[in-house]
């Protein structure tokens, strides 16, 4: 083989193979931006605003329910004010205003210092 | 304040005459009092009270078209009532009863807000007790009245399907909504304890109370308030005793 085709083979092969990590590295960003996007899709039906309606409230597990409902009579209020009606501990109401607040039915703010959780209307 | 919803799993148990008289006992007995018609199928109230002029109905409220002062029609006065004692009536025109009919539960679901929004308000003008009437079994208004109270009224009548449909309900859905309940039952003929002794045992141990079928009452016309003009009457004296077992 000539000495000019066996460099030009040479060459053709460095550059197959950098196209070839070039389209694995592609594929890798592929998959990562696909892990992301359906991370995004998630976070973004969690947060959906929902309607606590009485259809709703019948559906909700008897703990979060019962919460739902001390919030109803409320308007709005704090963990604290929550534990007050239901007469559970104001760590547990916390944790299961933030999950209604998860799943779109309330909505939580900052007012100074307090949380605090109103049902979305 | 406390919110008292008069309910019942079949229509014709005698709901409607049972709030009004409760609610007018109340009033009577010196405590500020609304009485609401959430029976919009079949509103009722308005015959009762006859009021000369109602600017704008619940209806209207749940649809955000008026406040809670403009929808509250004050009779005291009328009544000859010491305490203030208003009342904020359902709409009794075929239109607006068709219209209620056809609510989505969109719409349900903001008037239950808007239903909140109300007896919180009626708590700031300082009234002692709200009674609510609703249209019976399982429908979306009612339900909603049932979230907004503290106390539940559930009237039956001796009626095997009353009986079973109440029982139901009971199991179903107010276990769920975790209120307080009581269950009243109507047009009683026969020994009241021993009733409620039965029913006790068919219903359970929340058979609260019950009324002996009166013929004068079903023979006279609605706009008779017991309460008011008979208060001696047997079925008020029954009912202020159910009154004072099951909510005070």
């Amino acid at each position: 083989m000539p000495e000019e085709v066996k460099r030009l083979v040479e060459a053709l092969e460095a550059i197959a193979d950098k196209l070839d990590r070039i389209y694995n590295k592609l594929i890798e960003l592929a998959t990562e931006q696909h892990k992301v996007t359906e991370k995004l899709k998630g976070a973004i039906e969690e947060v959906a605003p929902k309607a606590l309606d009485v259809v709703a409230l019948l559906k909700l597990p008897d703990h979060l329910r019962k919460t739902a409902l001390a919030l109803d009579k409320l308007g709005e209020g704090t963990a604290d004010d929550v534990a007050k009606v239901t007469g559970r501990k104001r760590a547990i109401e916390s944790a299961y205003l933030n999950q209604l607040a998860r799943m779109g039915y309330v909505i939580k703010k900052r007012v100074g210092k307090k949380v605090v959780f109103t049902v979305r209307s | 304040m406390k919110v008292i919803t008069i309910h019942s799993f079949k229509g014709g148990t005698g709901k409607s005459l049972i709030a009004t008289n409760l609610a007018v006992l109340y009033a009577v007995k010196g405590h500020s009092t609304c009485l609401v018609d959430m029976d919009f199928r079949a509103p009722t109230l308005h015959v009762a009270f006859d009021p000369q002029q109602v600017k704008y109905w619940f209806n209207d409220y749940l649809d955000g078209k008026c406040s809670e002062e403009e929808v509250l029609v004050e009779l005291s006065e009328k009544l000859g009532l010491k305490a203030k004692f208003s009342v904020a009536f359902a709409n009794p025109s075929p239109e607006a009863i068709r219209e209620m009919m056809a609510k989505p539960p969109s719409w349900e679901s903001h008037a239950l807000r808007k239903l909140l929004d109300f007896t919180r308000k009626l708590e700031k003008l300082g009234y002692e007790y709200c009674v609510i009437d609703t249209s019976p079994g399982y429908l979306y208004s009612s339900i909603n009245a049932l979230v907004a109270a503290d106390v539940a009224i559930v009237i039956s009548t001796t009626d095997d399907s009353d009986i079973e449909g109440t029982r139901r309900m009971l199991s179903e859905l107010y276990r769920l909504l975790e209120r307080r309940v009581s269950v009243v039952i109507n047009k009683v003929v026969g020994d009241l304890e021993e009733v409620i002794k039965s029913l006790r045992e068919k219903i359970g141990e929340e058979v609260a109370g019950a009324i002996t079928c009166s013929c004068d009452i079903t023979r006279r016309t609605r706009r008779v308030i017991y309460a008011i003009e008979e208060p001696n009457h047997p079925f008020i004296k029954e009912l202020e005793n159910i009154a004072t077992k099951t909510v005070d």
